[in-house]
């Protein structure tokens, strides 16, 4: 494979190199450093003046090529070897370094690029040579020779984040290059992930011009097209999944079942292939490729919301059936492939790699139990693995799982994997790994395993040789927070508490667990003296911890006369006074204080009280020394005016009203929601786990769909949106690429769901790609008037005269104007170009008009329409009645008699009334139930003259009206 | 998403061989990371997990013979088995285009290591190519533009 041995280097960076490792010691390397660094000034300054040159036969005036592309090389070495701290004295070739740029020899061009990429990050090298670069930049990629344009947008790739400019001198050269079909393959490669570090520098280039935004999105997805072109897609697929989530979320949201497609293809029919992924190496055999694996899934991940979302993002119940089977049966599979057993690394880690991901995204599939129970298995038996890399990802991944699954997860793991879990904990060396368990030991933990689980905790705490203090604290934490959400007895809490507290030592100073014990204490009368006793036993013990010191200063201070009948005063202030010397000074303080509200219960002490605080009043501590000042001040003006200040001064604590515990703002993204401060421990429990929402798209709530009426619709939709609403079939749209047509059907025995098939002919000459379809109903939030539900989708791909079909059903949940039907975008690819079809598919009230001829056979007689119209002429009055007068374009009344009947009225046999009809029938809603519905229509000089008479209404009454009218007119 | 914010080659001896940065740190970041990860990753030992939570991000690393190479990537990603394999495929494609690589070669052919990282990854570890085979061809080719290159010069 290597093209040549010496790798074409240059003789004097190697001697230069080997100089430098040859010097033993610093200042040897740094002289060698410097002399060189005159050497290149030197030589760079030499190309501007005309005399200077010396030993480089062939440079007249200026440096030529190579000896340019040696000496920036140096200097780039230089930086690298003094670890970047060398940007001011590199500066000085940055000329030099445009000027190699501009070369037309590859090998000084690239030395050039390599050298900018290394320093263009820094602000400095962008001001001073920022403007050579974009210029040099833009020429390169123009360029005719593919190399450098590759040389550019590798530098634009590498670098596109660190200068705004970049993105806007430069960004439609780079699309330019991206979309044109005659580029080569690396180059549209690298182009895509140019593109996406110019578009992260500053995406306002794309969402300030909607037209642009909406072109270049389509021109983007099309480069997935090709699905069997894995190469390309494992680069366009990163610049996709920005642009779901950062740029035109909705926009996305319609490659769902082209990227499922994709996904399926790799995990599931690939195998044996031995194509898999388009990774010919044969280490991949039999494996998907994790690259595609991953990033599908994680473009799904962004466009599909959480079950329980609410945002008006799509979740798995609008997915069509087709596309969510795949998905499920991609799970199944990587559940498959991960457990199975390999002896290779290599594929172990893809295995793994893939179901992980798989995993993590199948909370969003609404997951059977069993997919659950296959899921959790499928992970505990990774923990059993002897790579700990893999016991690590297979804990997070249980971590994730635990949370966003909820209960269903959590119980599984519970009912048959703590104790794998806690063996884990006291055999693993590794901190990252113990962090895991912890963080999964605190996601599982309930007021049923409460006790256990913290049990097991502080033991690991007491035993484990493992001197991470930021892992002792975390757990410390961790533990304070369980004991006191799940508690149910208030006696062990207040026991595991102060274990906890006894444990921890001065290297971690959590006073949030000692001062939310105390709160709680404070808070819970019952727990005053049971603390009391407990801080008894441990204080007089050698080296205890300081936080139960501080805890006891606080907690006696204020209760000591419920411990009183076991201790005496005097004793207490002995026990505290022993500790002084060997606390810190906070503590010494709190103990101050404490000493003072011993002296208000029992005054005998105060000599000993002023004793100890003349003592402190040399302390070199100012908060000590002003506190015992003020202390002393205090009894002496006792002693003088006689009132009992401290009383006053030292009132017993009220009760706190901070409702959130302080502790969990220590454990930001921890999946615990807040629980109050209440009164009573015992009703703490219970609070379930508010699941940490995997990572959506944003997702901006309006009222109703922007997309629905931004755009216009293609010309002629209405031909097709009259027609639908009227007939059960026929044609929809026509365009020179493609033909539509349409069937409707009700769905028996529940008229307000209307099936609509679509069905799409390719006519064009060419084949079609890309197809990619969606629906934008006017609104989804909000007790919404419809709902659509996609059944397949159609294929992305019709070959020349071929068909395709596309299944949905409208649920009408109660009418709504016609004005507010939902839109239907089509975009496809015919012959390389791209287009776009726009159309409303009519979504009025007739679509549920079932005729009363199907209820009793027999039709409506004019009697019985007379009666029932005075009926409801009387029961409603004006109000049930609607009337419209329009010109009508069909004026023969047969027309309009055919018309109205085709929409499914039952039409009223009569002789009685010249020029008039009277239909009846019945319209559906999901909400609001049946409402009858009578109509009367004269036809007159050209005039149609339209009456309708509801059960429910002038509401519905006038929804039928503007059916009725837009289909006649 | 893989998401590398930044690349570092380490020697044992906490050299800094090769390093690129994805994200705009500032030099004082820079030197930061460098150091405190030369020391925190060269005191692991070799049985450890080779992921480890930094800062706010997470770093993912793994030794070859003399050289660790450390990458930090975000914290949302969930691919840390991922970037072990874009290292690896990094190494690999290395091993074979140097023959057999060791610290010298990436020392002496610094401006190589950087070209074949190019070629497998760009813009915040985005990976451009798998393929080891397509990888090493686009170097060979750039490999045989400079040797002509060079003929050129001799010539001219």
């Amino acid at each position: 494979m290597v093209g040549n041995t010496n790798y074409n280097s240059m003789k004097g960076l190697q001697l230069f190199i080997a100089d430098l490792r040859g010097s033993l010691h610093a200042e040897d390397r740094e002289k060698r450093i410097q002399s060189e660094m005159v050497n290149i000034r030197k030589q760079f300054g030499a190309g501007n003046s005309t005399d200077s040159v010396n030993g480089y036969p062939g440079t007249a005036s200026t440096l030529n090529g190579y000896q340019r592309k040696k000496y920036v090389a140096k200097l780039a070495y230089i930086f690298i070897a003094t670890n970047t701290t060398r940007i001011s004295d590199v500066m000085f070739g940055l000329d030099q370094c445009c000027e190699l740029m501009a070369s037309n020899v590859y090998s000084e061009k690239y030395i050039a690029y390599m050298t900018l990429e290394l320093l263009y990050s820094n602000p400095s090298v962008c001001q001073q040579v920022g403007d050579r670069v974009i210029a040099q930049l833009k020429k390169d990629l123009a360029s005719m020779t593919e190399n450098h344009v590759a040389l550019a947008l590798n530098f634009l790739g590498v670098t596109g984040k660190c200068d705004p400019n970049l993105t806007h001198e430069l960004i439609h050269e780079v699309f330019q290059v991206l979309r044109s079909p005659t580029s080569a393959q690396i180059l549209q490669k690298k182009s895509s992930l140019a593109f996406l570090a110019l578009l992260r520098n500053d995406s306002t280039i794309l969402t300030q011009d909607a037209r642009r935004k909406q072109l270049w999105i389509q021109r983007i997805m099309g480069l997935l097209d090709d699905s069997t072109n894995y190469r390309l897609m494992v680069s366009v697929l990163p610049l996709v999944e920005y642009i779901a989530r950062e740029v035109d979320g909705a926009a996305c949201v319609k490659l769902v079942p082209q990227l499922s497609e994709i996904l399926h293809n790799c995990i599931v029919h690939e195998r044996g292939s031995g194509r898999a992924g388009g990774l010919p190496d044969s280490t991949y055999k039999n494996i998907p490729s994790p690259w595609i694996v991953t990033k599908i899934v994680s473009i799904l991940n962004i466009l599909i919301g959480s079950p329980s979302s609410s945002n008006g993002e799509i979740t798995f119940t609008n997915i069509d059936q087709g596309t969510l089977r795949k998905l499920r049966m991609c799970v199944t599979r990587a559940i498959d492939i991960g457990t199975q057993p390999t002896a290779d690394m290599l594929t172990r880690t893809i295995q793994n790699t893939i179901l992980f991901s798989l995993i993590n995204f199948a909370s969003k599939l609404d997951p059977s139990a069993d997919a659950i129970r296959n899921s959790v298995n499928a992970l505990t038996s990774l923990l059993s693995s002897n790579e700990i890399n893999t016991r690590y990802l297979a804990l997070d991944c249980l971590i994730k799982l635990c949370s966003v699954s909820g209960k269903g997860a959590q119980d599984e793991v519970r009912s048959g994997h703590m104790d794998q879990l806690f063996h884990i904990l006291l055999v693993e060396r590794d901190t990252s790994v113990v962090r895991k368990i912890v963080d999964l030991l605190y996601t599982l933990t309930d007021a049923g395993n409460v006790e256990s689980n913290v049990n097991t905790l502080l033991k690991y705490m007491t035993d484990s040789k493992q001197n991470d203090y930021q892992l002792r604290s975390d757990i410390a934490v961790k533990v304070a927070i369980l004991t006191e959400k799940f508690a149910t007895d208030t006696t062990w809490y207040v026991i595991v508490s102060l274990r906890l507290l006894s444990l921890s030592n001065a290297s971690f100073n959590n006073n949030e667990i000692w001062q939310r014990l105390c709160q709680i204490i404070v808070n819970n009368e019952s727990l005053q003296k049971l603390s009391c006793d407990h801080l008894l036993q441990y204080l007089p013990q050698p080296n205890i911890s300081e936080a139960i010191v501080k805890a006891g200063a606080f907690v006696l201070g204020e209760y000591a006369e419920v411990a009183s009948s076991k201790i005496s005063y005097g004793e207490i202030f002995n026990m505290f006074a022993d500790k002084y010397f060997s606390v810190s000074n906070l503590c010494r303080a709190m103990i101050l204080t404490t000493l003072m509200k011993l002296y208000r219960r029992d005054p005998s002490l105060v000599s000993a009280v002023i004793k100890f605080f003349q003592l402190e009043l040399n302390s070199l501590d100012l908060e000590l020394q002003t506190r015992s000042y003020e202390y002393l001040k205090i009894i002496q003006l006792e002693k003088i005016s006689g009132v009992k200040l401290v009383d006053i001064l030292f009132e017993p604590m009220v009760p706190f009203s901070r409702k959130k515990n302080p502790l969990l703002s220590r454990l930001e993204g921890a999946s615990l929601s807040a629980f109050d401060l209440t009164d009573s421990l015992p009703s703490v429990k219970g609070i379930s786990n508010a699941p940490t929402p995997p990572p959506t798209r944003k997702v901006k709530p309006t009222a109703h769909n922007s997309a629905n009426n931004s755009q216009p619709l293609s010309p002629g939709w209405r031909d097709g949106f009259k027609r639908m609403l009227i007939h059960r079939q026929g044609v929809f749209y026509s365009s020179t690429f493609l033909k539509i047509f349409f069937r409707t059907a009700a769905i028996p025995h529940q008229s307000e769901l209307l099936e609509v098939t679509l069905t799409y002919v390719n006519t064009s000459e060419l084949p079609i790609t890309s197809l990619l379809t969606e629906i934008v109903p006017y609104k989804t939030e909000e007790d919404p008037p419809y709902i659509i539900k996609v059944i397949s989708v159609p294929s992305a791909g019709i070959a020349k005269g071929e068909r395709t079909a596309h299944i949905f059903e409208i649920l009408t949940r109660q009418g709504s104007p016609l004005g507010q039907s939902p839109i239907l975008n089509i975009n496809f690819k015919c012959g390389g170009s791209v287009d776009g079809l726009k159309v409303k598919i009519p979504a009025g009230i007739t679509n549920t008009i079932t005729s009363g001829r199907l209820e009793n056979r027999t039709g409506v007689t004019l009697a019985q329409f007379i009666q029932r119209w005075k009926a409801l002429g009387q029961a409603l009055g004006k109000e049930g009645e609607n009337h419209a007068i329009v010109l009508a374009k069909q004026s023969s009344l047969e027309q309009v008699q055919s018309c109205v009947e085709r929409m499914g009225f039952d039409i009223v046999e009569q002789k009685m009334v010249e020029n008039t009809i009277f239909a009846a029938g019945i319209v559906r809603t999901k909400n609001d139930g049946n409402s009858g519905c009578l109509m009367k229509l004269r036809c007159k000089s050209g005039e149609l003259e339209v009456t309708c008479k509801t059960t429910q209404g002038h509401f519905v009454s006038e929804l039928i009206v503007g059916c009725v009218l837009e289909s006649v007119s | 998403m893989v998401q590398i914010d930044y690349m570092l080659m380490i020697s044992r001896q906490g050299k800094v061989r090769l390093m690129r940065w994805f994200c705009p740190y500032s030099a004082k970041d820079k030197n930061k990371i460098c150091r405190e990860l030369t020391t925190t990753v060269l005191s692991r030992k070799t049985k450890m997990c080779n992921i480890l939570e930094y800062q706010d991000h997470k770093v993912v690393y793994k030794r070859y013979a003399s050289l660790y190479f450390v990458c930090g990537i975000n914290s949302d990603a969930n691919n840390e088995l991922l970037t072990l394999e874009i290292i690896h495929r990094y190494v690999e494609a290395m091993d074979t285009y140097f023959n057999n690589v060791c610290e010298l070669d990436i020392i002496f052919n610094f401006s190589k290591a950087y070209e074949i990282l190019n070629e497998i990854l760009i813009c915040d570890g985005a990976i451009t190519e798998t393929s080891k085979h397509s990888i090493l061809k686009t170097v060979a080719s750039m490999d045989a533009l400079e040797t002509s290159d060079n003929l050129d010069q001799v010539l001219s």
